[in-house]
């Protein structure tokens, strides 16, 4: 190879000058100029590029770059050239090697973005990326000389790029924090993500105090290790390895800490392998703050030099941590302020409250006698009432008095003036005032003088009020034994103690006896009145003398309360001194020993002019209330109308009401012992005196305690203070309702008692019985015991149990009534379980608002009527006749035979019209016999053709009665088809026969005559009787044939009328001429007399007609032999016509009157079984049925032995 | 005068002798006969004064030839009477449009009283 040709390395480039300077023939390679042309090619583009590359050639990659290389070998340069790549890389080869390999072997360039080494660039293993495009350098055809490498280092952007992705995640926290723990949370929370830049962290806060600081997170650090404590103490000093946070909270900067390893060994080195040695300890300052209020610790990349690009970022995150922890605690803080301020709100409204109500007893009791001194002016009253006013006016300015002092006190007005003063004998002074109000309590009263040798400073005015408060206090809840005042004198202080026997405090109460306003609930006390200021305000005096109160009880032996007062005067004020000894307070006891009067036993004198005799016929009231002066003025104002008892406070009250029940109940709520609430859930819970009604009388004025009173059963709500025509007139007017809801309430209850239904009121959601009337307990069986106050559930037995109180629950719950039909129950009569069945309702009833509070049971026992239509159902199912009820015009219930006998299945039958079912034929007939029933006729018969499924017909016979009442029809139909199928043959057969048997008889008829009339001229009279005779009995014959057919004919419904208008009587007339032309006969001597109408015209079937008219008239004469007459007589009435026909012979018994139309009866038939009368008995039933099918009636008169009178009767017009 | 000419028909040989022997011994000539044919064939030159019909004959009915009689105006006059001995007729030989009706077994009184009103109207 020649110079020129190697000219490029010539160009002044270093990397040129190094490989033309460097003695090549030892190498591989050979020297330069055995080098192949691919390679000087190559070596001039690489080493004039300005791009950093790199050509490995050959098969140990032989390795040369240019220029722009040199910062990314940094430290291997200049030893790399010529080397092959697996010494210049070791640290990488495990990577490198293979992609070398493979762009050597296959020819293909390999490109690689952003490619992670962990590289050796100087004396430490260096995280950086690169990108990398590895392309195939080829010498000759096809064969591979080397890789030409460019390489790109991309290791700041990819850094960057990671650290203000947790820069971002850090400022969105300070967005989202609340409060500082969670805030600290999701910062380290984010530190925790990026493993490269923080291999571990410690985040520690200041406390309060500044004392010490807490390490309220960790990331990768071992739990409780000197790495990790929990805090780290700011003040003392400790012998263990500590991170050094007081110099970094002291100097405001940051510290960077080498050799972490010799402190707390190797520690978490985050995505590295390699544990970090090097931290850096930040101060977390908050923005608007000089002082750092934590300390944020980070183990720094071991992989990454620490520069001022590590350390700004650093920087950068602290100060977003600083600002997410600054916006939390603004953010806590703002909450606390805001919670503070509405608890101050709350106070001073509970204080404004309380202090009102404190002042309208007094008010009032000022106001009202006042008042009543000026309008009526009863001389007798007013000294009382000017009584009353002065010692109401006298609390009214204790209370006000005690609330000045308190605002003063809040406000910081008070003007302290502490004298020099023997507080043992000042004390004694004080307490001295009380002796007799206290021993007139029947109670020992000791004041016990000790010399104090030295003595204090106080404000004597301030004392007063301390040790007044604190006598009163221990009387008002002493009730025997002693109230005890001592003082005892200390190394640096003067102690006063006032020690009682009274109730005590239990201990969870008795911190809270200093809080303005507060009562110990429930106890036992004179009064509640005024209390809940003394103490606050003994105590707040106490502290102005920089001393303290205390308290020590026990509840049912006592209570101590020590005032503890320091000697000296350094902790006092200066200017406040006063060193002459110059006035004494001007607190008035008298109000003290004037409102401890009023505690005083009040069944003494106090009630004196309260109770009134007792009147008959006025009301009787009950006053409560623990202010006497209040019962008193309540008392009088009432006396003058009603009978008044007084009780003095709820517990009285209940024993009271024991023995007696007043009509009228006015009661005080705030009471100690029973208080007005309690002794109304006494009085509304017991049965005997819920019905009183219950007055609150309250200073309590509130909307919100009118609708508490109200809510608890309160009849009426009376806020003191009142007038007292308010008050009269309020009584009055309830008393009032009281006795008419009285009158109507025990009618009620009288109806309740004796209702034949079970009635029961069930309370809550457990059904306690409230009221349960005899019926009900008639029906639980327990008709002795008084359920109420029991629950329904312990009433029933197992068997019921479960779904009657399922189904109470749901009523209770949903407030749906539930309605019971039928419904069965399992009940035990005499000794056996049975089903029983009621009708019954669970009427849900609310009283307060949507709330159900009670269920109404209404029941009805109704087992016999389900059991009666239970036996009567399955009588239905059984028969296999048809059962059918109707209401004349359609099915209303029908058995289940009819699908055997008819086909149609009941329900294809029920609602359907009857007549749809009966054969057009039939349907008149049907309906006649309906008729029939309407018209008092209990039972009928009749039978008719019903259609079947498959569109024939069946014969059945119907027994149909009817309840009138309920416009019911009943049937019983019994398939007969077979019966009418034989009775038909047999009908055709004697159809026939009788046909058959006419044409001889019109022969035989016709030539008798014939003979008859020939012989006449011959005149022989005795053939000529015996020709008479048989005509006369061919007559018969013919009668009898006729007869049947009309049977036969009536039977089989063929029986046709062929009805006409025509004259009746002119038919009498006919067969009467007719019949008497045989009577002209020797031995017949009946003479016929038609009376009555003379003309009348009916339609009818003539020919039918006629043959009644014969069969009457036949039969008359045939059945009075003896007899030599028979009366026929025409009556015409309204709208019809009647036929009577008489005769005068043996008559009928009178059991067979109706008989003697029935078929085949045959009067006398035993008792005369003559030829004379011999017939088929059917004549009177063919008359019948002919009658009936004219709608009109017929019927028989007799009287055994003196004739018989047979009757028809027939509509006139046509219908 | 003339002949009073009566045709009697019926199935029954005994009953058209017993009806022929009562009718002539009233005076009227009678023609009998066993068949309907002597009434079909009836024209007004041979019709007779009057006929004595039983309803129900084996050769066809007498409802319905007295229908036809009726019908025509040359045999309209002439009366006649149906005689049946089954019941319930009565109705449907009004209907055809015969004079009179008598039921099997009818008298002998009963019979001319009937044949005589006819006959003078």
């Amino acid at each position: 190879m020649n110079k020129t040709q190697m000219g490029f390395l010539e160009t002044g480039s270093e990397m040129g000058q190094l490989i033309s300077s460097t003695d090549w023939s030892d190498s591989s390679l050979g020297s330069i100029s055995e080098w192949p042309h691919s390679l000087i090619n190559t070596l001039n583009i690489c080493l004039n590029s300005r791009f950093p590359m790199l050509i490995q050639w050959g098969k140990d990659f032989v390795t040369f770059y240019n220029d722009a290389s040199l910062k990314i070998l940094g430290a291997k340069h200049p030893e790399s050239l010529g080397l092959p790549s697996k010494y210049v890389w070791p640290e990488i080869w495990h990577d490198l090697g293979p992609t070398l390999e493979s762009v050597y072997e296959e020819g293909q360039a390999v490109y690689s973005e952003d490619k992670f080494f962990l590289y050796k660039r100087y004396d430490y293993l260096e995280e950086g990326y690169f990108t990398l495009s590895h392309s195939p350098i080829y010498k000759g055809e096809n064969k591979v000389g080397g890789v030409l490498c460019t390489i790109t280092e991309t290791t700041d952007h990819v850094v960057t790029e990671r650290q203000l992705k947790t820069l971002h995640e850090l400022g969105e926290q300070s967005m989202l924090a609340k409060n500082v723990q969670g805030v600290c949370d999701r910062i380290m929370d984010v530190l925790k993500e990026n493993d490269k830049d923080f291999p571990f962290s410690l985040l520690c806060l200041v406390d309060e105090d500044h004392k010490r600081t807490r390490c309220v997170e960790s990331v990768r650090l071992p739990e409780n290790s000197p790495s990790n404590p929990s805090h780290i103490d700011l003040l003392g000093e400790t012998s263990d390895p500590e991170w050094p946070i007081q110099e970094v909270l002291r100097s405001n900067q940051a510290i960077l800490l080498k050799d972490i390893k010799s402190r707390f060994g190797e520690l978490s080195g985050g995505a590295w392998n390699q544990p970090p040695n090097w931290a850096y300890l930040l101060p977390v300052v908050c923005p608007g703050s000089d002082k750092a209020c934590g300390c944020l610790i980070v183990g720094l990349n071991p992989h990454y030099p620490f520069d001022d690009k590590y350390r700004n970022f650093l920087e950068f995150a602290v100060e977003e941590v600083a600002s997410a922890i600054l916006n939390a605690r603004n953010y806590e803080e703002e909450k606390k302020r805001a919670q503070m301020l509405a608890s101050i709100d709350r106070t001073k409204n509970d204080f404004i409250n309380s202090i009102s109500h404190e002042f309208r007893t007094p008010l009032m009791l000022i106001r009202n006698p006042l008042e009543d001194i000026l309008s009526r002016g009863k001389e007798s009253d007013k000294d009382k009432n000017i009584k009353i006013a002065y010692r109401n006016s006298l609390r009214l300015q204790n209370l006000v008095d005690a609330l000045l002092d308190f605002s003063r006190i809040e406000e910081n007005r008070i003007q302290p003036n502490y004298q020099l003063t023997d507080l043992s004998v000042y004390t004694s002074e004080l307490a001295s005032n009380f002796v007799s109000v206290i021993k007139q309590a029947g109670i020992d009263f000791e004041i016990e003088r000790t010399e104090v040798s030295e003595p204090v400073y106080i404000d004597r005015e301030m004392w007063e009020k301390i040790i007044y408060n604190l006598i009163l206090n221990a009387f008002k809840f002493t009730f025997k034994g002693y109230i005890r005042v001592e003082v005892q004198e200390e190394e640096h202080a003067v102690k006063v103690l006032i020690k009682d026997s009274g109730v005590g405090i239990p201990e969870s109460e008795q911190q809270k006896i200093f809080e303005r306003f507060y009562r110990v609930a429930g106890t036992k006390a004179r009064s509640d009145e005024g209390s809940g200021i003394g103490l606050p305000l003994a105590k707040e005096l106490v502290e102005y003398h920089k001393g303290r109160i205390e308290v020590e009880s026990k509840v049912g032996l006592g209570s101590t309360f020590t005032v503890v007062i320091p000697k000296g005067m350094t902790h006092l004020p200066e200017n406040h001194i006063q060193r002459s000894e110059e006035k004494s307070g001007t607190a008035d006891v008298n109000m003290f020993v004037e409102e401890m009067k009023q505690l005083v036993d009040p069944e003494g004198k106090h009630i004196e002019e309260a109770e009134t005799a007792y009147a008959e016929g006025k009301p009787h009231i009950l006053v409560v209330d623990d202010n006497r002066d209040m019962l008193n003025y309540m008392c009088r104002l009432l006396s003058e109308s009603f009978n008044v008892s007084t009780a003095y406070n709820g517990r009285k009250a209940l024993e009271f009401i024991e023995l007696h029940h007043p009509d009228l109940i006015l009661t005080d709520i705030v009471m100690p012992e029973v208080d007005g609430y309690e002794l109304l859930h006494h009085l509304k819970t017991d049965p005997e005196t819920a019905h009183i009604p219950v007055v609150a009388v309250s200073a309590q004025a509130g909307e919100k305690e009118k609708i508490k009173g109200f809510e608890a059963g309160f009849d009426s709500y009376l806020v003191k203070p009142f007038s007292g025509r308010e008050l009269v007139a309020l009584v009055s007017s309830i008393m009032a309702t009281k006795k008419t809801r009285s009158e109507a309430e025990s009618f009620l209850h009288e109806l309740f008692l004796n209702s034949p239904t079970a009635i029961a009121v069930l309370h809550g959601s457990d059904h306690i019985f409230t009221m349960a009337n005899p019926m009900f307990r008639r029906i639980l069986r327990t008709p002795k015991e008084d359920l109420r106050g029991r629950s329904i559930r312990n009433t029933l037995s197992d068997a019921n149990k479960e779904i009657v109180v399922d189904l109470l629950d749901d009523v209770y719950k949903h407030g749906v009534p539930f309605v019971g039909d039928e419904f069965p129950l399992t009940i035990s009569r005499s000794g056996k379980k049975r089903k029983a069945y009621f009708n019954f309702v669970a009427q849900p009833i609310k009283r307060e608002k949507e709330q159900v509070t009670d269920i109404m049971v209404q029941a009805y026992e109704i087992t016999e009527q389900v059991q009666a239509r239970k036996e009567i159902d399955r009588f239905f199912a059984i028969s296999l006749d048809i059962l059918c009820i109707s209401d004349g015009r359609r099915i209303k219930k029908i058995s289940p035979s009819v699908e055997k006998v008819l086909g149609f299945s009941q329900e294809e039958m029920l609602e359907q019209p009857l007549q749809e079912f009966i054969h057009p034929e039939d349907v008149e007939l049907t309906m006649q016999h309906i008729e029939e029933l309407r018209k008092d006729y209990p039972i009928s018969y009749f039978e008719n053709r019903f259609l079947t499924k498959d569109g024939s017909y069946k014969w059945i016979g119907w027994m149909t009665s009817k309840a009138k009442d309920e416009g019911l029809d009943y049937a019983v139909g019994r398939d007969i088809t077979t019966k009418k199928e034989q009775e038909q043959k047999k009908n055709e057969f004697i159809n026939m026969a009788s046909h058959e048997l006419k044409t001889p008889m019109t022969s035989l008829k016709a030539f008798t005559q014939l003979l008859q009339r020939q012989l006449k001229s011959g005149g022989d009279d005795k053939v000529q009787h015996l020709l008479s005779r048989m005509n006369s009995q061919i007559d018969n014959l013919s009668e009898l044939i006729e007869d049947l057919l009309s049977v036969t004919r009536l039977e089989s419904g063929k029986l046709e009328l062929n009805k006409k208008e025509f004259d009746i009587c002119k038919l009498v007339d006919e067969v009467v001429e007719d019949l008497q032309a045989t009577l002209k006969a020797p031995g017949k001597k009946h003479q016929i007399i038609v009376k009555g109408v003379k003309e009348k015209k009916v339609y009818a079937d003539r020919y039918r007609i006629k043959q009644v008219l014969s069969n009457f008239l036949t039969n008359a004469i045939k059945y009075s032999p003896e007899a030599d007459k028979v009366i026929v007589e025409i009556t015409e009435e309204e709208n019809s016509l009647t036929v009577a026909v008489q005769d005068f012979g043996m008559g009928i018994p009178k059991k067979n009157h109706n008989k003697v139309f029935e078929k085949f009866y045959r009067i006398h038939e035993l008792e005369r079984p003559d030829d004379d009368f011999s017939s088929l008995g059917l004549g009177l039933y063919i008359s019948a049925e002919i009658i009936r099918r004219h709608s009109g009636r017929i019927w028989a008169e007799s009287e055994e032995g003196e004739g018989s009178t047979f009757y028809f009767s027939i509509p006139d017009k046509r219908q | 005068m003339k002949e009073k000419k009566i045709l009697v028909v019926d199935d029954n040989e005994d009953i058209l002798l017993a009806t022929s022997l009562i009718l002539e011994s009233a005076g009227y000539s009678v023609e009998t006969s066993q068949k309907l044919d002597p009434v079909k064939k009836i024209t007004p030159s041979t019709a007779p004064q009057l006929i004595l019909l039983d309803m129900f004959l084996n050769g066809g009915n007498g409802t319905e030839i007295t229908r036809k009689l009726k019908s025509q105006d040359s045999t309209c006059q002439i009366p006649i009477i149906l005689v049946s001995g089954h019941g319930n007729v009565e109705k449907s030989a009004e209907q055809c449009g015969a004079d009179a009706f008598l039921y099997k077994p009818f008298g002998m009184d009963q019979l001319l009283a009937v044949v005589e009103r006819l006959i003078v109207n």
